[in-house]
């Protein structure tokens, strides 16, 4: 066993149980710190499969800002562990998320071994020769800015759109609008009791 | 390492980034104005869709980016629907606004217009990437305006569900782009195509995959469209959402899923339909799941007493039938397909819109509440017959001319080797278009068939009226002289690389 | 101009509608006067076309072709031969006639009630004009929504019932007819090259039998409810009954007849070997529907009721004498489509008149009518004649003529027919007898009002008819022939028949096989000499 297949088979084992741990466990602060453990495991697949600059972005993007957003934002709404978190799910709903773990599973024993069975070379050979630059800084961002620089560009109206999406849900009525409001209610409440009669 | 920049020309792309920077400027106006100006707001947007449809008219067909930014016949035909579509939502919904949502009006219009740009995008993408985009952009503004009355329990309700539907739909849509990028190693669909042709996959190795990829495909896509099994959410959100962002959503965000399938597995992965992957065929499995949408979503509009549920219910049904001619798998069944959606959005708008002005005045959505509306509202009553009577399909509306091509398609390819299957999928049409003349029917009934009066005279504001009046002219004038529409959806196809018919 | 008076004929009654929209609402007699006007000036129409119609000519006539779609090969083709004169001539007649029915028991919706007859008046006029397979389609279905609405609004207590049931079922039927249709153009494409939907140009394609049988099945579902062959006739007595006069006349008088001229023009020359093969089994469901009709019939306590069986009785006849395949069954099928329009009509009319004196149908609420109506009794005794079909009355030449078709084809379809003219003479004579004689023990009967001038003027073209077509049909015959003999010698492609050019019999011959597999089918000889006489 060499220490790559080590490498791999740990930090697949942790990034599967970090997952598992986040689902499971109640308590919402440890759950993001599995997360974050599971996120960390999977910045180190990311960087053996040579893809050094996904991994990197992973560790600094998810693990280093969105996940500690997160942190503060659990603290601060005080969630405790194991509060009652509403009626169990119906025995259909229940059902239904066996059976797509299930499917899941089947379907990635069949992908492994489809991939195992030495069709490798057609799978290459439509994907043409990696280059030895695979997945450097460089090399990504020589083909966001070029080849991929619209969609890229896009996404940049997709996080404007977010941001504003979660303005209008997020952001309270002023007392202004509150009463504006309440009489809007009034009035159409008062208008149309005179269209009833 | 040279800088390569695909074909760029932003005059091709120019509809979509002036619609966009409408958007910002609508929002704005509405924060400038201190949120004072009600209705300006509304008719600002409708100005700039009609604006960007001037635009769309004169840019002609070419690429903006390379592949991922292509306008092709198809694409322009469905940036119309998606205009038509918008621009009617936007009429039918100045009641609401002006009743119910005190703030934000500039971002209910902006999200809406934001959407339509999302929908656009998709519409020219002829890429993997973009494509997905495209459909992330255009549907997470519908999230938004989902839950947009958020002291409204169900409206809350219908938008966090259809916000996990949806991310949930994309997580598994992007899982089986992924594969399809990891078999063909690009996400250029015309590459794929060609990729896909050279290759001879066999079950054996790596066809696996390729089902799978498939598989999760249809189930992304069929969460957009709301085909069971993935249709849960539509009755919800339609009953819990504004009404005209669930006519929006039933025409715009519905019309976007579907080019998106028209894309990849009508265009990408044509190469498998053929003979010798008879296990990848993709057709066999989305006319399961049409199947399944016409006799689930017929069935369960009749008991629906909630007239948005029904409405729901419908268009999962007439998203059946539109698949029906999606999985016809020719050039005649995408221009049917394009047709279908376009004389859908007609009737299903103006239904909607006058769904709108009815609740607007009276809070109520259900269908008994129509009881008697014929005698006080008779002019309403009659141009809502009459989109319903074309949603049922009853000749001689658009709405029969649409399933009439649908079939037609569906028969076409019947008739050749190996496509006997597609009957049963025509069967399963015929049949639940009988069920679906019932539920329409029904409305009618409550309308016309009351001896007692209604007790409400609803009446149209003027931008709503304009909404029905489009959507009536659509209805007739497309019922009886479709020509132009069929000779410019006959061109959907062009760029697919079928033989024409 | 006259070449295209079809059109004119057909969408005169639209341009009513577009001009009753614009007459307010609560001027119930401008509305009422405006559309018995259009009606009439319909009816004038089509006594033109009838003037104009050469009836020496066998082809279509007043042929109109224009390309509506032009992509998919539909186009606007009209044209008419004799049958679909004659019932275009009854259409409007009937349709004059029931408007003046409804003058005065229309009280509500009034504008909407005229507008739905107009509509619904289009809708007959332009199925029997159309040529082309996608035009025939769309006014076929084009009269289910005025029909329901004339059922669902003024209709009786289960209107709503009725009315869904009615829609339901014709909708059911024709959806199956639109696969069929699909298929018959994209298989004329596959041989052809073109798309068309053009009637004559599809009638004269190959087609091999398995096509045939099911094509045949899909379009002969969708004719066989609307006319309605039993066991699929259970729609009509809920639409019958419950329908407002008006709707009764012109759904008994007309809508029924779409579906026996859609087998006499579509069915029986597209599909001629299927039409050979599926011949006993129309024939056996006919006769079925001949005597469960009258035998139903007579029990009914409700006038209307009886009339609406008496009319599964009778449009079996009409569908026995379609598929005797020969020329008096045919004609005498012809004869009795616009028999049974013009009597049945007149029935219903007369069942109109008194439900809106007493607003009641049930005959033992009657009783002695005749002492106290002796006009309305007169009228109803002569219409009751011509339906049981006495000589002289126009009754008698249909049903004579298909029974002796009958008795050419097979002895025991025609056995069994007679019965049902029998039967047809006890219940309708059974049941004036109970309204019309005896004394008046029920007290509201004694004040009731003889017939008005209204009435009056209802019943005398109908009456005229009768006696007319009873004593002198020969001028309608003219017509018919023609037509008839075309129909004829399409189904005569079929291998399995052979045409006798002079007489118009079709023979079945024997398949290569040496053997005819249905015996009940096969034309005896001596039956055929019996016809020269």
């Amino acid at each position: 066993m060499t220490l790559d297949v080590a490498i791999f088979f740990i930090s697949a084992i942790v990034a599967v149980f970090g997952a598992t741990m986040m689902i499971t466990v109640r308590n919402p602060v440890a759950s993001v710190l599995y997360l974050l453990v599971s996120f960390a495991a999977q910045a180190v697949l990311f960087i053996q499969l040579g893809a050094l600059f996904l991994g990197v972005v992973l560790i600094i993007v998810y693990v280093g800002a969105i996940l500690v957003l997160f942190l503060f934002v659990v603290m601060l709404l005080n969630l405790r562990g194991g509060e009652d978190l509403g009626q169990p799910s119906r025995p259909m709903s229940r059902f239904s998320k066996y059976l797509i773990g299930a499917l899941l599973l089947v379907e990635l024993v069949f992908v492994i071994r489809g991939s195992a069975g030495g069709t490798d070379q057609t799978v290459t050979g439509m994907m043409g020769p990696v280059v030895e630059t695979f997945g450097s800084v460089q090399d990504v961002g020589m083909l966001l800015f070029t080849t991929y620089l619209y969609p890229f560009e896009l996404t940049g109206v997709l996080l404007l759109v977010a941001i504003v999406g979660a303005v209008v849900i997020a952001k309270r009525e002023t007392e202004r609008e509150a009463a504006q409001k309440k009489q809007l209610v009034e009035e159409r409440g008062h208008s149309s009791e005179e269209k009833v009669s | 390492m040279e800088v390569q920049l695909p074909e760029v020309s932003l005059r091709m792309m120019a509809p979509e980034l002036f619609l966009f920077v409408w958007a910002l400027v609508v929002i704005t106006f509405d924060v400038v104005t201190k949120r004072a100006q009600g209705e300006s707001v509304g008719y600002l947007t409708m100005v700039g869709i009609a604006i960007t449809g001037g635009i769309l008219a004169i840019t002609g067909e070419g690429p903006g980016f390379g592949n991922m930014f292509y306008n092709d016949p198809m694409a322009i035909f469905f940036k119309i629907i998606f205009l038509g579509a918008a621009f009617m939502a936007v009429g039918s919904s100045f009641g609401l606004t002006k009743q119910k949502i005190v703030n934000h009006r500039g971002e209910f219009f902006g999200l809406m217009l934001l959407s339509t740009v999302g929908m656009m995008f998709l519409a020219s993408a002829n890429e993997l990437l973009t494509i997905w985009i495209g459909l992330e952009l255009t549907t997470i503004p519908l999230f938004v305006l989902a839950a947009f009355f958020k002291d409204n329990k169900l409206s809350v309700e219908s938008g966090l569900k259809y916000f996990i539907v949806g991310a949930f739909s994309s997580a598994v849509m992007v899982y089986g782009l992924s594969f399809l990028y990891g078999l063909t190693g690009t996400t250029d669909l015309l590459q794929m195509k060609l990729n896909l042709a050279t290759v001879h996959l066999t079950f054996r190795n790596i066809g696996v995959i390729l089902i799978a990829a498939i598989t999760m495909l249809i189930a992304g896509i069929g969460f957009k469209l709301g085909l069971p099994p993935f249709h849960q959410w539509v009755p919800d959100v339609y009953e819990g959402a504004p009404t005209p962002v669930a006519a929006f959503l039933s025409i715009g965000s519905k019309a976007a899923g579907l080019a998106a399938f028209a894309k990849i597995f009508v265009n990408g992965l044509s190469a498998f339909h053929g003979v010798e992957m008879a296990p990848n065929d993709w057709g066999k499995l989305a006319g399961i799941v049409a199947i399944a949408a016409l006799i689930l979503g017929n069935t369960v509009a009749i008991r629906q007493t909630n007239i948005k549920r029904m409405l729901g219910y419908s268009s999962i049904a007439q998203a059946g039938y539109i698949m029906i001619g999606m999985v016809a798998q020719s050039a005649l069944g995408l221009s049917a397909v394009a047709f279908y959606i376009f004389a859908y959005m007609f009737a299903n708008m103006g239904a909607f819109a006058v769904v709108t002005a009815f609740e607007d005045k009276t809070g109520s959505c259900e269908i008994k509440s129509y009881a008697g509306l014929a005698k006080t509202s008779p002019m309403l009553s009659i141009c809502m017959t009459i989109f319903l009577l074309s949603l049922a399909g009853i000749p001689p509306l658009a709405g029969f001319l649409a399933k009439y091509f649908v079939f037609a398609a569906a028969i076409k390819q019947a008739s050749l080797e190996g496509g006997q299957w597609l009957y049963w999928v025509v069967g399963a049409g015929l049949i639940t278009a009988v069920f679906s003349l019932y539920y329409y029917a029904n409305v009618i009934k409550q309308m016309y068939f009351s001896k007692d009066d209604s007790p409400y005279r609803v009446g149209l504001q003027a931008p709503a009226m304009l909404v029905v009046l489009i959507g009536l002219a659509g209805v007739l004038v497309f019922g009886l002289y479709p020509e132009p529409v069929l000779r410019f959806a006959g061109e959907v196809p062009s760029m697919f690389g079928f033989v024409s018919p | 101009m006259i070449g295209d008076i079809l059109t004119y004929l057909t969408f005169f009654p639209v341009l009513g509608v577009v001009l009753l929209l614009l007459v307010p609402k609560e001027r119930h007699d401008s509305i009422k006067s405006l559309s018995l006007i259009i009606a009439f000036v319909t009816m004038l129409i089509s006594f033109l076309v009838y003037a104009l119609f050469d009836p020496l000519a066998s082809g279509m006539q007043f042929e109109v072709n224009v390309p509506w779609v032009n992509s998919v090969g539909i186009s606007y083709h009209l044209g008419i031969d004799g049958i679909s004169l004659l019932l275009i001539v009854l259409t409007t007649i009937l349709t004059v006639l029931a408007i003046l029915s409804s003058w005065n028991s229309i009280k509500t919706g009034v504008k909407g009630f005229y507008i739905s007859i107009l509509l619904l008046t289009t809708g007959m006029i332009g199925v029997f004009v159309s040529l082309d397979l996608f035009l025939f389609y769309v006014f076929w279905e084009v009269m289910l929504i005025p029909m329901y609405f004339l059922i669902g609004v003024w209709g009786g207590p289960r209107r709503v019932y009725a009315a869904i049931k009615f829609v339901l079922f014709t909708m059911f039927g024709s959806l199956l007819m639109l696969v069929a249709v699909l298929y018959l153009v994209f298989k004329y494409h596959s041989m052809a090259g073109v798309y068309s939907f053009d009637i004559q140009a599809l009638v004269s394609m190959p087609l091999s039998f398995s096509e045939q049988a099911y094509l045949f099945a899909a379009f002969a579902l969708a004719f066989a409810i609307k006319v309605p062959l039993w066991p699929l006739h259970t729609w009509l007595p809920d639409a019958h009954v419950e329908a407002p006069t008006a709707g009764s006349v012109i759904l008994a008088g007309v809508l029924l007849k779409m579906g026996t001229y859609g087998f006499i023009r579509i069915c029986l020359p597209m599909f001629p070997e299927a039409t050979v093969a599926f011949l006993p089994y129309i024939c056996v469901l006919s006769v079925i529907a001949i005597v469960y009709g009258a035998l139903v019939a007579m029990v009914q306590k409700d006038v209307k009721s009886l009339v609406a069986f008496s009319s599964v009785s009778h449009m079996g006849f009409v569908m026995l004498g379609l598929f005797t395949l020969n020329l008096q069954g045919l004609e005498g099928s012809v004869m009795q489509m616009i028999n049974h329009g013009i009597s049945t009509g007149a029935l219903f009319l007369l069942v109109g008149m008194i439900y809106d004196r007493r607003h009641t149908r049930l005959i033992s609420e009657f009783g002695g009518i005749a002492k106290v109506m002796p006009a309305f009794a007169t009228y109803f005794m002569i219409v009751t004649l011509s339906s049981i079909g006495l000589p002289f009355t126009n009754g008698f030449v249909g049903e004579f003529l298909i029974l002796l078709g009958a008795f050419q084809l097979n002895t025991w379809y025609g056995v069994f027919a007679v019965t049902g003219v029998i039967f047809s003479a006890c219940y309708m004579l059974w049941m004036y007898q109970r309204v019309m004689y005896g004394k008046v023990t029920n007290p509201e009967n004694e004040k009731l009002t003889d017939m008005s001038a209204r009435e009056r003027i209802i019943m005398i073209p109908l009456v005229f008819l009768i006696f007319w077509i009873g004593v002198y049909p020969k001028p309608l015959f003219d017509r018919i022939e023609p037509a008839v003999k075309n129909v004829l010698e399409q189904v005569s492609r079929a291998k399995s028949v052979q045409l006798d050019p002079v007489t118009y019999e079709l023979t079945r011959v024997k398949d290569e096989k040496g053997t005819v597999t249905d015996a009940t089918v096969t034309f005896a000889p001596e039956q055929e000499e019996a016809t020269h006489e």
